[in-house]
């Protein structure tokens, strides 16, 4: 599904912040990247959909190597991936409404984008939505009025709209309480074992990763030190990772 | 550390002093230049109580409340269409003349940040004198003088508030695989609508005092009737067009701040 080749990264040309990545993630799984902070997990993350651009090596996604798209083929690309952010990310004076049915606007010409032109199917799959992320009474209301939980689901609705193979998270729970952090891993698993999507997520909490990877990856100092399923990640794995 | 403080009031007091001997020295400097006799202030009470005995409204200016009206609220009507058109044109000028979103290439950012100083900076009289020429004493041209002058003020203000809009924002937006150009309008508009909104209520509300101005020259509106009743004598009239101009200006203020409240 999505295969990262020897991928280097350095910011400033001296330090490297990601060093001969390789690693391979498969379709239906969860993925967590863990390590320590400055270990390169949001660097990783963001060169998947090329938020960030690399230096070397290849990103592979159904065999195509992003990193060699040009303008139109890195928006078709793009379509297929979903992103969740830490801060969410929202347009927070606008509807939840109006936020989930940003995830159409890769599909849209300027034009129909720039006005906000919605199909009623776009509308109605985007009211879906939000349904099933049990947002119902708060379709019509700005997202600033909406908790920490509420806007993470907000957040995941709109990247579900555009239908994507592939969901990465930076993040998604480090800023909401247990309960919150619980619901919205609940939906990512469900995404990964009911629609088949890949789940790339980041993670701080060792045992959220343990309890909901099915595969972890073990950052430190930008370069893979653990590569597994979650049974294998054993307290020697946990020190080399942080310690 | 007490000995500093004090030697800290101290140099702020001497510094204060120095302040207001320059502004003394500039004022008479003024004053000898240009011939201005300071003892002219001293008849200004004479002036004051000219002005109140005449200028104030009696019962008797009541009768032109209906004429006065009238004039006012076509006032109001060009003043808020000059803002509007004024506001939608400022918005797509704004959007490309924003260094940090730049949808426009090489320098047009520049182009119509020179372009906007220019508009604005030209007196809102030399607007309507210019016009004058070619549209004659006429609604239009009062309002194309509004609408220049908006122009140029109202792309400096959104261009501004545009740049400090974060364009990091944005990026959820563009990871769906949107334009570039739609991601800026549908981050940065919505983030930015409140402070342009009172934007476009405060060029309202400037527009209908510079409105009376302008009547004066094109001879249409409140500025318009103030000239007929002053010429005219009528001073008690011509005392309540400008009354009820302030008491308009002072409502709209009120209701812009209950809007701006509201939308926030
Ligand atoms: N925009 C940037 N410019 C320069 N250096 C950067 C930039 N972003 C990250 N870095 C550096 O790259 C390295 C990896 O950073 P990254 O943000 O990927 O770490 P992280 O694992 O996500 O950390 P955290 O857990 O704190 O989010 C760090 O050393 C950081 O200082
Ligand atoms: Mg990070």
């Amino acid at each position: 599904m999505l295969a990262v080749n020897e991928l280097s990264k350095s910011y400033d040309q001296e330090a490297m912040s990601l060093k001969d990545i390789s690693m391979e993630i498969e379709k239906g799984e969860i993925t967590v990247i863990i390590g320590p902070s400055g270990a390169g997990k949001t660097t990783l993350l963001r060169s998947l959909n090329q938020l960030i651009k690399d230096d070397q090596g290849e990103i592979l996604i159904d065999g195509l190597d992003v990193r060699t798209l040009n303008r139109s083929k890195m928006r078709q690309m793009r379509r297929k991936i979903g992103m969740v952010f830490q801060n969410y990310n929202l347009i927070e004076p606008l509807t939840v409404l109006e936020n989930v049915l940003h995830g159409t606007l890769g599909g849209k010409p300027t034009l129909l984008g720039i006005l906000s032109i919605y199909s009623d199917k776009e509308q109605q799959e985007a009211l879906a939505l939000i349904k099933e992320m049990g947002l119902e009474e708060f379709a019509f209301k700005q997202c600033k009025d909406l908790s920490g939980g509420q806007k993470q689901r907000v957040g995941i609705a709109r990247a579900l709209m555009k239908h994507p193979q592939i969901i990465l998270c930076d993040e998604p729970v480090a800023s909401l309480d247990p309960k919150s952090a619980t619901l919205v891993m609940d939906i990512l698993r469900s995404l990964a074992i009911e629609k088949k999507m890949t789940i790339v997520v980041t993670l701080h909490q060792v045992e959220l990763a343990k309890e909901y990877a099915d595969h972890i990856i073990g950052l430190r100092a930008g370069s893979v030190v653990f590569d597994g399923p979650s049974s294998a990640l054993d307290v020697a794995a946990i020190r080399t990772i942080y310690d | 550390m007490n000995q500093s403080a004090h030697q800290f009031f101290r140099h702020r007091n001497y510094r204060l002093l120095l302040l207001i001997t320059e502004i003394v020295v500039l004022y008479l400097a003024a004053a000898a230049l240009t011939g201005f006799n300071s003892s002219a202030w001293l008849a200004t009470d004479k002036g004051i109580i000219w002005l109140a005995q005449n200028f104030i409204p009696n019962a008797n200016s009541l009768q032109y409340m209906p004429d006065i009206l009238a004039q006012l609220w076509q006032t109001f009507l060009i003043a808020v269409a000059a803002a509007s058109c004024a506001a939608v044109i400022a918005v797509v000028l704004g959007m490309l003349g924003a260094q940090n979103v730049g949808l426009s290439k090489w320098k047009v950012g520049w182009l119509i940040r020179g372009f906007a100083s220019v508009m604005r900076n030209i007196p809102i009289v030399a607007w309507a004198m210019i016009l004058l020429f070619s549209f004659k004493q006429n609604e239009l041209t009062g309002f194309l003088a509004l609408l220049f002058m908006n122009i140029g003020f109202l792309t400096r203000a959104f261009l501004e508030t545009f740049e400090d809009f974060d364009v990091k924002k944005m990026e959820a937006i563009q990871t769906t695989g949107a334009t570039y150009t739609t991601s800026v309008v549908q981050a940065m508009l919505p983030e930015t609508a409140v402070p342009l909104i009172e934007w476009l209520l405060y060029m309202i509300e400037n527009n209908i005092r510079d409105a009376t101005l302008v009547g004066l020259l094109t001879g249409t509106g409140i500025g318009f009737i103030f000239d007929l009743y002053f010429k005219s004598l009528q001073y008690g009239a011509a005392g309540m067009v400008v009354v009820s101009i302030a008491v308009l200006v002072i409502f709209l203020e009120i209701s812009s701040n209950r809007i701006g409240r509201l939308i926030r």
